[in-house]
């Protein structure tokens, strides 16, 4: 969204309510200095035993704060100020629709569903009591506990790695180690790296060599640069922070590490980094401007948009909103769908179902492939699966 | 194919050329017997202090060889104090030596004691830290000759330590650092390569050992 314009625009009013604001205060200092010059006088006169016209002296008054002019000063910049308001208001009604109801569709939601999504969110945020709260609220406190105890360990874990106490975690990654080891991460040795690291740093040198040959060895051969490393250190224990290795002591490694650990756990419980919750707002966040100025243009057809089968206008999400493959036939131009999937024809080369049995004359047959001279044959075509 | 023997058989060769040849491979190589035999065989003059010298850098070569770098430092510092002082590289790979005898001898917390101490300071200089992790993570092994470092451990690993320790003896002690031996068959062979590419000849290049087979 381009927020530089409303930027831009709250800067105007901001510099005009400051300019209104010292003008009106220049004016009331003038009136308050006039006021403070006739007290002077007057006090002056009482002190003394002249006689002093006090209506001469108001009338001076009168016509001093009339040349003043305190009402017009202010106007102008007032006005001016109004002007800019009025305009950043537009602009932020034009940039920030409220009612968004334009933009989405009426679909079933089953609620049931909705409340896993939720609770799931605040379970995976770390905020239990929440969780549990809204839980009670919606009547589903039984499946509370089973969603909530696996990241009740999570947080477990990364508690006491904030407080730089890698045990939890290690005995984590050593349960999980065949899992992890299949997923191809290298969690554990990162673990095992951090708590050898500590243990020098605390300037213990025999128990590093020791943690190393038990926790590193396994790790020698298929991380050999990274062993290296490690085993270097062992000649600045106590001191490493003065070695050309300092910058494993940095406290952004153990955030980084955090940061992983969350990813894997998540990944073992078959659940992504990001819960769907916050995915689906980032990603709605990013879709609902194109939408909402499509159907500010489209206003009269908001019924034909309930019943597309797919968004009117194309919306671009970013890779991390991305999860499956589309294909496009290169033939028919369609996206496929369940009843009409990308085929593999024996040459390579992939078409949807619904092409390949046209051209195919519902598979009686043989056709040749509109991008290499092959012959193909309808039943020799293989579903894809992306 | 060889060379036609008529380019170069007319070429005369001194005797005398080809003992200093041989005797200066002999001394280089410390090969003490072997000396005294061939001076006594061809009458060739004899170097003057070359026993005392080959005798102190037979041993200095063999500790090295054997692993016993300690000992080895100790002679060479005897014999030139400043060689080693000199010469960091030469230094860093004789301490180095003593490292993965510690390590093989299974004495882990010695040798980190020795690399910590010893070969510690050596990690300030960036070329030296590649080397230094190659060698502490020998540490990591419950059985280092099985480590893919295994190399450091072996006998050809001695062997160019030693080598590189012996010239350095024999430069500082104005003698050729290199053998005329060696020099000459390195010189042939260059030759013989070119002379195998401007000939335009299709078949392997020029091969020493099956030179010498013929």
């Amino acid at each position: 969204m381009e927020l530089s314009a409303i930027k831009d625009a709250f800067d105007r009013v901001t510099k005009k309510q400051k300019l209104s604001c010292s003008k009106t205060q220049e004016a009331i200092d003038l009136i308050r200095q006039e006021i403070e010059s006739v007290l002077d006088t007057l006090q002056s006169v009482n002190n003394t035993d002249h006689e002093l016209d006090y209506k001469t002296v108001l009338n001076e008054l009168k016509a001093s704060l009339l040349k003043i002019a305190p009402l017009s000063q202010m106007e102008g910049t007032q006005k001016e100020l109004n002007l800019a308001l009025t305009k950043y208001g537009k602009l932020h009604e034009k940039h920030f629709n409220p009612d968004i109801s334009k933009a989405y569709r009426n679909v079933d939601i089953d609620i049931h569903t909705l409340n896993q999504i939720i609770a799931n969110h605040f379970y995976r945020q770390g905020l239990f009591e929440i969780g549990d709260h809204f839980m009670s609220v919606v009547g589903e406190l039984e499946s509370a506990a089973i969603m909530k105890s696996p990241f009740l360990e999570m947080y477990q874990i990364l508690e006491a790695m904030q407080n730089l106490n890698l045990e939890p975690a290690l005995n984590w990654a050593a349960t999980n180690g065949d899992k992890l080891a299949q997923s191809g991460s290298d969690i554990v040795l990162k673990l095992n790296s951090m708590q050898f690291v500590k243990i020098l740093q605390n300037g213990s040198r025999e128990e590093a060599l020791h943690y190393a040959r038990t926790h590193l060895s396994p790790f020698a051969t298929s991380h050999m640069t990274d062993i290296q490393k490690l085993m270097g250190c062992l000649l600045w224990t106590g001191k490493l922070d003065r070695s050309p290795y300092h910058a494993l002591l940095s406290a952004s490694n153990w955030d980084k590490l955090a940061e992983e650990l969350k990813r894997q756990f998540c990944n073992l419980l078959g659940q992504s980094y990001n819960s769907p919750l916050s995915v689906t707002v980032a990603a709605g966040v990013q879709v609902l401007p194109p939408l909402l100025k499509f159907m500010n243009v489209m206003a009269g057809k908001k019924h034909e948009w309930q019943s597309m089968n797919q968004l009117p206008v194309l919306v671009e999400l970013d890779r991390e909103f991305q999860f499956h493959s589309i294909f496009v036939c290169p033939v028919s131009k369609e996206q496929a769908t369940e009843d009409n999937p990308p085929m593999l024809m024996s040459c390579g080369h992939v078409l949807c179902k619904q092409s390949i049995l046209k051209m195919s004359k519902n598979s009686t047959k043989m056709f040749k492939c509109p991008y290499c001279p092959f012959d193909i044959d309808a039943a020799q075509c293989k579903q894809l699966y992306f | 194919m060889d060379l036609d023997p008529r380019q170069y058989e007319n070429l005369a060769v001194n005797d005398n050329d080809i003992h200093n040849i041989v005797l200066s491979y002999l001394i280089h190589n410390c090969y003490k017997e072997s000396v005294e035999s061939f001076i006594a065989c061809t009458g060739a003059k004899q170097p003057t202090d070359y026993l005392e010298d080959m005798d102190k850098r037979k041993r200095i070569f063999h500790f090295a060889l054997e692993g016993n770098a300690l000992k080895a430092i100790e002679l060479t510092e005897q014999l030139a104090k400043d060689i080693l002082e000199n010469n960091k590289d030469l230094q860093f790979d004789l301490l180095s030596l003593h490292f993965v005898e510690l390590v093989c001898s299974r004495k882990c917390t010695e040798a980190l004691e020795f690399a910590q101490t010893k070969l510690g300071p050596f990690g300030k200089e960036p070329k030296y830290m590649e080397k230094l992790e190659d060698f502490m993570a020998l540490l990591a092994y419950k059985e280092p000759e099985k480590s893919p470092m295994f190399h450091l451990l072996s006998l050809e690993y001695r062997q160019q330590v030693a080598d590189s320790l012996n010239r350095a003896i024999l430069a500082h002690l104005n003698l050729p650092s290199y053998t005329a031996m060696e020099r000459l068959i390195q010189q042939a062979t260059v030759v013989r390569q070119c002379l195998s590419q401007e000939a335009g000849k299709d078949g392997p290049p020029f091969s020493l050992k099956d030179f010498l087979k013929s």
